[in-house]
């Protein structure tokens, strides 16, 4: 997870007078969370590509609405989660998550304990059920746990008031559960 | 099922690798036309810095049919009310950075015109002012009654039926048209600007409002540039 940089206001402030170094700046340091949050919600790698760096040009045209001082990532990822949400719904499909061809966890040398908790089978089953969720569902569990937001900028993904998303998360997981039951 | 299998799951899925994205993004960024550019666009709208006091019950010109858009409709009247000027009033000036809060909506930019000259809010429509006034944007969220009432003379007044993002939008030229504002249920002032020219369009929950004096295609250019 990419943490605050401590000079962030410094850099919007540049680059809402225009500094585009300021602001390769900025992209650079969240374009990563940028891409996975639009695969997330596009469910689709050129998609979320086009949804991040439209995202990207946008919010920097929509600078001078950002109220100084404000955490930039959920603003940001609020953008680029609309932009995937159009992507997918003029392309007519839904989103769905995928296990890794290779199934070793990813950027790990030696499996973690973490990764040790979930064998094989367990784990098709775990992204069988999640993709028979509801999408808004499967994003407000994806943005949590896969890709490790907090609430506020989980709200600012799927487009709710961070007041909701405990509320939203919470029945996510129990029709999660339910399905997973269902499936024996 | 618990919290930590789901966060250990994310060490499996398929989730794309970052990627270098601030050349295309810088790049694309030079093509941005720019705020001079805008300027340039919105220059040769003719600002006629009058306001009109609604000065005449609407019940004195009769109603002959009417177009409706979410929050607004546009009258044809057997004959225009009379009306006297008055200074125009676009409500309290607010930073651009207040304008959702205040409004109560998340308001629309446009991509083209950058950021506007002046924002301001008048208790139901939130204003941009872009040039100086030479090219006005009001914006709403519509609701069950109107906010907003236009009242036209048919054979003065051309009213082309045009679509913004695939939803509806009326571009209003030619004779003197007047509109009504009513936030809060009261008719009150009305801003009329003469020799102007007014795009009406819906965007999902609001209704835009764009004025000035601009050819149909200019208008839709800029219309479809607020997202």
């Amino acid at each position: 997870m990419v943490g605050r940089p401590q000079d962030e206001t410094a850099l919007v402030a540049r680059a809402r007078r225009g500094d585009r170094d300021a602001y390769e700046e900025l992209v650079r340091t969240y374009q990563g969370i940028a891409l996975r949050t639009a695969y997330v919600v596009a469910g689709n790698a050129a998609d979320a590509e086009e949804a991040a760096q439209d995202a990207f040009v946008k919010a920097y045209r929509a600078l001078w609405r950002f109220r100084t001082g404000a955490p930039f990532k959920p603003w940001l990822l609020r953008i680029v989660a609309n932009e995937a949400r159009n992507r997918r719904r003029s392309a007519g499909r839904r989103s769905a998550l995928a296990l890794r061809v290779a199934q070793e966890p990813s950027g790990e040398a030696a499996p973690s304990p973490e990764a040790n908790l979930l064998g094989a089978e367990r784990r098709e089953q775990l992204v069988a059920a999640l993709n028979r969720l509801a999408e808004p569902d499967r994003e407000a569990i994806a943005c949590r746990y896969f890709l490790d937001l907090s609430e506020a900028e989980t709200a600012a993904a799927l487009g709710v008031r961070p007041g909701t998303v405990k509320s939203r998360l919470s029945r996510a997981l129990e029709r999660l559960r339910a399905q997973l039951e269902e499936d024996g | 099922m618990t919290e930590r299998e789901l966060r250990a799951l994310a060490l499996f899925l398929e989730l794309p690798a970052e990627r270098e994205l601030a050349p295309a993004v810088r790049a694309r960024l030079r093509g941005h036309p720019g705020r001079r550019r805008a300027a340039a666009l919105v220059l040769a709208a003719v600002l006629v810095a009058v306001a009109v006091a609604f000065a005449v019950p609407p019940a004195r010109s009769a109603i002959l049919r009417f177009l409706h858009l979410r929050g607004a409709r546009i009258e044809y009247v057997d004959r225009l009310p009379d009306v006297r000027t008055a200074p125009l009033d676009l409500g309290v000036p607010i930073r651009p950075a207040d304008a959702e809060r205040t409004a109560g909506f998340r308001p629309l930019a446009s991509d083209l015109l950058g950021p506007p000259d002046a924002v301001s809010w008048d208790g139901g429509l939130l204003w941009y002012r872009y040039g100086r006034t030479r090219l006005l944007v009001s914006q709403f969220r519509a609701r069950e009654r109107l906010d907003l009432v236009k009242k036209v003379v048919e054979r003065e007044t051309v009213i082309t039926p045009v679509t913004v993002g695939g939803e509806p939008g009326y571009f209003i030229s030619g004779g003197r048209h007047f509109l009504y504002l009513a936030p809060g249920g009261v008719v009150r002032e009305e801003p009329v600007r003469l020799g102007r020219q007014v795009l009406l369009w819906q965007h999902g929950p609001l209704t835009l409002r764009l004025e000035g004096d601009l050819s149909l295609a200019q208008a839709l250019r800029i219309a479809r540039s607020f997202g």
